[in-house]
């Protein structure tokens, strides 16, 4: 009997690999969903309750350097080349992938970013909307034009230090400063029976992994719920090593997968998405030099990139800080920085992500001078005052920031290390040293005095992220200078699409999930609906 | 049945032989167990050493700075002031040993339940139904 041909092979579990499965498997299609890793236990394979002084023995033992299970740990070593600027990529093979280890910043780009997109504000709100709904999240309305509200629970409220620097930020706007201070929003339900998963218990454990699965994952609710149609066969452990192709080079008719034990397969389909991340799409794309006519693939790489800077504020000594655990580190954000009146020192605007409070897992600030009582007191005392500003900047695109292959070095399997050339521009220092003035302006007009900062930007003290990759195949109307078409269908290949945030034709300074979902969630649709007039 | 200097005696032997250091030696654990306890107070209650025992043999911190900062310790004490007068710009072995101990200290006391507890005045770690946020006015 002939093997049978899956309507669609969807390669990558995380943020838009979990949800084009599910929306793929809700249109009727029959999918198949490759994962490199396997399936992790929350609450078993990371578990941030756990005692550090306990569980450290066996956390040694088991070749861990650090004291509590968290699902970073579990993260790919020596899996890429870095070039130049210290790049950094993060990769976590495992059912869900990075949506496991994300922050749950859940932010929509607005009609300022989209004017530099091929489609507009309004073709992408109904998928935030549905995404938004699906996810949980939780947030409240503050009415800013260009990081619009969405469909929120209740919201989380900030600490005290926080407050401060929202003081510190209304003054600035007094100075005619286009500005906003506003809470974060997260994918963690705030409240029980919104959406089918547990109410966030305000542990602060969300980036280390969500022991209770509260936090919004491809792997609690669109997987399970595209299992629940039937329709669904997921590869676990499986890593796909080359995608097949018709003989005129036309098509994609499946990927070759090498399973944990080194058995190979083919997985035949009439469709193929690839969401592998950023730098991983890119990478099996060039290793095959496909869907590359324009030279693209690689190209427009950017990230989110910053510096941290720490103030103290003595008017919320004394406060209560028994409990400062909540949302994780950061409960709130700088907004609305240039979003109309644009810099004129560098390109682009950034926000910063703001946090506070005593966290004894990961204390902010871990010195203070002397020994003995003393030193104790002060140390507490400036953890009980602080408020930590993270910048988070448009990474400015240019040809000094791109995706190649190592013409060396190999993985396990054979394929071609993926290198990341990472050069700061100009423009980025000249952003990040706005940031320093800017933050440290706010604590002092919050009534602060600033405990750090790096006074002046550098390309060494600059820190990329590392799981905020896009760009790599962007979406666009000419085959010249683009790789996918405005619905992530890659010009060059009629029956491949793109379901990763690598399709992002420009990137603001907000966080990419929630836009990665929605496209692809987007993509996903238009695909099911080629299916049905039979195009596939 | 044990009379009470018995149970005392065992209660000794007993807390002496709870942990065998694995990356110092028994007289420079006790050793840098005192540095410790003046560099952080409460650390020796909340077993400090040896959380950084544990993680020295397997690895995380440099074991050769600890043997060579706590053999010049052992071998005449200076008073923490003056360490720490020069903690910024160590000159010595043992002031430099001053900040190696003293950053592992804080980092596995703030770890510890003790620290957590009695320092930090920490009570986290709990399901909450809602979280309050700030809940004080601050000028």
């Amino acid at each position: 009997m002939a093997k049978e041909i899956l309507d669609v092979v969807v390669v990558g579990s995380g943020p838009g690999g979990g949800i084009a499965t599910y929306a793929l498997c809700q249109q009727g299609l029959k999918v198949g969903l490759v994962e490199a890793g396997r399936r992790m236990i929350p609450g078993k394979d990371y578990n941030g309750h756990g005692s550090a002084h306990k569980d450290w023995e066996k956390r040694l033992a088991a070749g861990f350097k650090t004291p509590h299970w968290k699902v970073t740990d579990y993260q790919e070593k020596d899996h890429f080349v870095g070039v130049g600027d210290n790049p950094r990529h993060g990769l976590l093979k495992a059912l869900g992938g990075r949506s496991l280890c994300w922050a749950g910043h859940t932010l929509r780009f607005g009609p300022g970013d989209f004017a530099q997109w091929p489609i507009g504000y309004d073709e992408v709100a109904p998928y935030y909307a549905r995404a938004e709904r699906m996810m949980g999240v939780s947030g409240f309305r503050d009415g800013l034009w260009n990081m619009p509200d969405g469909e929120f629970l209740p919201g989380v409220p900030m600490r005290c230090s926080e407050r401060m620097l929202g003081k510190g930020v209304a003054k600035l706007r007094g100075k005619h400063r286009e500005a906003a201070f506003v809470g974060i929003r997260k994918a963690m339900p705030s409240k029980g029976g919104a959406v089918p998963r547990a109410t966030c218990h305000f542990c602060g454990h969300c980036m280390a992994g969500c022991e209770v699965d509260s936090k919004y994952t491809s792997a609690n609710t669109p997987i399970p719920m595209a299992m629940k149609t039937g329709r669904l066969t997921v590869f676990l452990q499986s890593t796909v090593v080359r995608v097949l192709m018709s003989k005129d080079g036309a098509r994609a008719e499946g990927v070759e997968i090498v399973r944990a034990d080194g058995s190979r397969e083919e997985i035949r389909c009439k469709a193929l998405v690839l969401a592998c991340s950023t730098v991983e799409t890119a990478r099996l794309l060039l290793a095959q030099g496909l869907a590359n006519s324009s030279g693209q693939v690689g190209r427009n790489l950017t990230s989110h990139f910053g510096l941290t800077v720490v103030g103290l504020f003595p008017q919320v000594r004394g406060r209560d800080a028994s409990n400062d655990d909540g949302w994780d580190y950061y409960h709130s954000m700088l907004s609305g920085m240039y979003w109309r009146d644009k810099a004129k020192k560098f390109e682009g605007t950034y926000q910063v992500q703001c946090g506070a409070g005593v966290h004894p897992k990961k204390m902010a600030i871990k010195w203070a001078p002397g020994f003995g009582e003393s030193m104790k007191a002060q140390l507490k005392d400036w953890n009980v005052t602080h408020a930590g500003m993270n910048m988070q900047g448009m990474l400015l695109v240019s040809k000094n920031k791109f995706v190649d292959l190592d013409p060396v070095k190999r993985d396990a399997l054979g394929m071609p290390l993926p290198r990341v050339h990472l050069h700061y521009d100009d423009s980025d220092l000249a952003m990040a040293d706005d940031v320093i003035e800017t933050c440290e302006e706010i604590i002092q007009l919050g009534g602060g005095t600033v405990h750090s900062s790096p006074g002046k930007a550098t390309r060494e003290n600059l820190v990329i992220d590392s799981n905020h990759w896009v760009g790599t195949a962007r979406m666009g109307t000419d085959k010249k200078t683009s790789v996918v078409d405005l619905e992530g269908r890659c010009h060059d290949v009629a029956n491949l699409f793109i379901g990763d945030a690598s399709v992002f034709p420009a990137y603001p300074e907000k966080n990419p999930t929630l836009t990665n979902i929605a496209l692809s969630w987007r993509m996903a649709e238009r695909l099911a609906g080629r299916a049905r007039r039979g195009e596939l | 049945m044990l009379d009470r200097r018995e149970f005392v005696s065992l209660g000794a032997l007993l807390a002496a032989v709870d942990y065998v250091p694995r990356a110092l030696t028994a007289a420079e654990f006790g050793a840098a167990e005192e540095f410790v306890e003046l560099l952080v107070p409460g650390a020796k209650g909340a077993r400090v050493m040896r959380y950084i025992d544990l993680g020295l043999a397997h690895g995380v911190g440099d074991v050769e700075a600890w043997k060579r900062g706590v053999g010049e310790w052992m071998n005449g004490k200076r008073p923490m002031g003056e360490l720490a007068a020069n903690e910024l710009s160590p000159g010595t072995e043992l002031e430099r040993f001053f900040g190696v101990a003293k950053r592992a200290a804080i980092e596995a006391y703030a770890l510890s339940e003790e620290g957590q507890r009695d320092w930090l005045g920490y009570r986290g770690g709990v399901h909450l139904t809602a979280f309050p946020g700030c809940t004080e006015e601050h000028g």
